[in-house]
């Protein structure tokens, strides 16, 4: 689309403004984060200062950051792989073959979705005390891939029904068998779409703190329970939050951001019809 | 469909008569691979949800303390009529849906209007690294992000209420005060989902065939014609799932309240999630909070079910209009 340089310029200032306002918390966060205690509350509040480090040896002396990180990464790899896994299948067949309840199959997938989870947690923590899944790996991973498989599936179906029908139906021409039908045609062209649903998942389960905080306490916790940790039992403590905060949500950011352009692109090439 | 007998009649032929032959033709049969393929998720789906769900309904039927050790008491609908009866309940339901409608909607018109900015802007200096800042709220972590702003809501160390004084204002104590938490809760959940409006208003314009865009633009059409009779045509299905998404998500907010405010000052921020969750664990009344539980997945599930039928209807209009 053409437009005059000072409508451009314009645009421009004003995407600008947003996303800086929009980003500011963070920002501020991470700022706070590498203050003194003192000169965290300080008003005016400093913006230009030196910058230390105390407030992260603090967070660490407490507890063991290195551990719940560690957590984090296994449960949202392990709950994401295993929905994918799950989901792979049943979205081709819904995609691809179609009957008369595939629409309420997806609706009622949806539908398990809009239960807070709180209502199910007594059962499930029932479920998980008689199971011996309490404070467990596997067990989350479990959580949270039930927790994303309706998004999963759903995405997943999206992405595979707008691929072009022609050239399933010529490969069919061709003979080609469902295997091969999916390993050289589905995949390849779906890709994109299932690297972005899988990145999705990986978010979802990364942020995830109702479960985490209500079935793990300590082996299996990941950093949302790390980050609740610091949230609640003492007072405010400005750079100490803001480091653990930081810690919390830096590496899910800094993937998150590597990931941008295919998480974007993902969601975009599923839209293109 | 009609393809299978074929399909499998050059398979049989080709592979050496056997089970083995015979599997792979029975597999070939397009009706029975699906139905194999959706077995595991469906497998899932009982043991990991309809089982809790069942159990949830069942409870709710009975008067239960998990604290006072005596079996669960049947009382029939008892439960559901202590609800129905309850003027808290009805606030908490109340509140929550309007909290649901002011966060969708404000977050829909701002994630439009974003989108549209950021498309139009495709070729502009810094773009992706706008973008990405955009984009950020979305990633974090909700507990955080509610430890985060109780520090920039802070009264009187908050960033924001520095920003206040600087401008001469008074200073307002966001979280604490009763006319002014159930707005604060408000604006951060509008700022962390905001960008996915964006996100999906990016997809839905994608969707736009760009001859349809530029003829709008040799027509002169308004700023609104574009946006109804172009814009929303063609990115209307995936529009309506990020709304679709964000209601739902809206509907059982908890991790941002529960580190804010939890529910307070007084109840003002009272989500009904979150008072399922006090009532529970608070007040361990299993079979009332099970009730409200199933209420609420019945709530969850008409508007749902609404939402999918009218998009249906609308979906096989159009398919029956000639093209």
């Amino acid at each position: 689309m053409r437009s005059s340089p000072l409508k451009t310029l314009l645009t421009t200032l004003l995407g600008w403004i947003v996303a800086f306002a929009l980003f500011f918390p963070i920002f501020w966060m991470v700022l706070t984060s590498f203050k003194t205690e003192l000169g965290a509350i300080s008003t005016p509040p400093e913006v230009f200062f030196r910058p230390v480090i105390t407030a992260y040896q603090e967070v660490q002396a407490r507890s063991n950051y290195l551990h719940f990180a560690l957590n984090s990464i296994l449960i949202s790899v392990g709950g994401t792989l295993v929905a994918m896994l799950l989901s792979i299948p049943a979205a081709y067949a819904m995609a691809f073959h179609p009957s008369h309840r595939t629409r309420s199959t997806l609706l009622w997938m949806l539908s398990t979705k809009m239960l807070p989870p709180v209502g199910v947690l007594v059962p499930i923590y029932l479920l998980f005390r008689t199971s011996h899944l309490l404070d467990s790996r596997i067990g989350l991973i479990g959580i949270y891939a039930l927790m994303n498989l309706p998004i999963v599936v759903w995405m997943l179906f999206t992405f595979f029904r707008e691929m072009p029908k022609d050239i399933l139906e010529a490969g069919r021409m061709d003979g080609a068998t469902t295997w091969n039908e999916v390993v050289h045609l589905l995949m390849p062209l779906t890709l994109p779409g299932m690297a972005s649903t899988a990145l999705l998942s990986l978010i979802l389960c990364w942020n995830e703190a109702f479960w985490s905080l209500n079935l793990t306490s300590s082996s299996a916790a990941p950093l949302t329970t790390f980050i609740a940790s610091f949230s609640s039992p003492e007072g405010l403590f400005f750079a100490k939050l803001s480091a653990a905060s930081t810690l919390a949500v830096a590496p899910i950011l800094v993937f998150g951001w590597i990931s941008q352009r295919q998480l974007v692109r993902g969601l975009t090439f599923g839209a293109v019809k | 469909m009609d393809t299978a007998p074929g399909v499998s009649a050059t398979h049989a032929l080709s592979d050496p008569p056997g089970v083995g032959a015979r599997l792979a033709a029975l597999l070939q049969r397009r009706s029975v691979l699906p139905t194999l393929l959706l077995v595991p998720v469906l497998l899932f789906f009982i043991v990991w949800n309809t089982v809790p769900t069942l159990w949830l309904l069942g409870l709710s039927f009975y008067r239960f303390s998990l604290t006072s050790g005596r079996p669960p008491i049947f009382t029939g609908f008892g439960n559901f009529e202590s609800i129905l009866q309850d003027s808290e309940v009805w606030l908490a339901l109340s509140r929550t849906f309007l909290f649901v409608i002011l966060a969708v909607g404000i977050e829909t018109v701002l994630g439009l209007l974003l989108g549209l900015l950021f498309w139009n802007s495709q070729r502009l200096p810094g773009r992706r690294v706008a973008l990405t800042m955009l984009f950020t709220p979305m990633v974090l972590t909700p507990v955080a992000a509610g430890t985060f702003w109780r520090l920039i809501y802070d009264p009187t160390f908050g960033v924001l209420s520095a920003m206040l004084r600087g401008l001469g204002l008074p200073t307002v104590n966001f979280l604490g005060d009763a006319r002014t938490a159930f707005g604060s809760v408000l604006a951060v959940d509008v700022w962390m989902w905001t960008p996915f409006m964006v996100l999906m208003t990016l997809a839905a314009l994608a969707s736009v065939p760009k001859a349809e865009l530029e003829a709008a633009e040799i027509d002169r059409l308004s700023f609104l014609q574009r946006l109804r009779l172009v814009i929303l045509h063609h990115g209307k299905f995936i529009l309506m799932l990020g709304i679709l998404l964000r209601t739902i998500d809206a509907f059982k907010t908890m991790d941002l309240i529960y580190d804010m405010t939890f529910g307070g000052p007084g109840s003002t921020t009272q989500l009904v999630a979150i008072m399922l969750y006090r009532r529970a664990f608070e007040v361990f009344s299993m079979g009332w909070s099970s009730a409200l539980a199933v209420i609420l997945l019945l709530i969850s599930i008409a508007f749902t079910a609404t939402f999918i039928f009218v998009l249906h209807a609308r979906e096989r209009r159009k398919q029956d209009m000639p093209a």
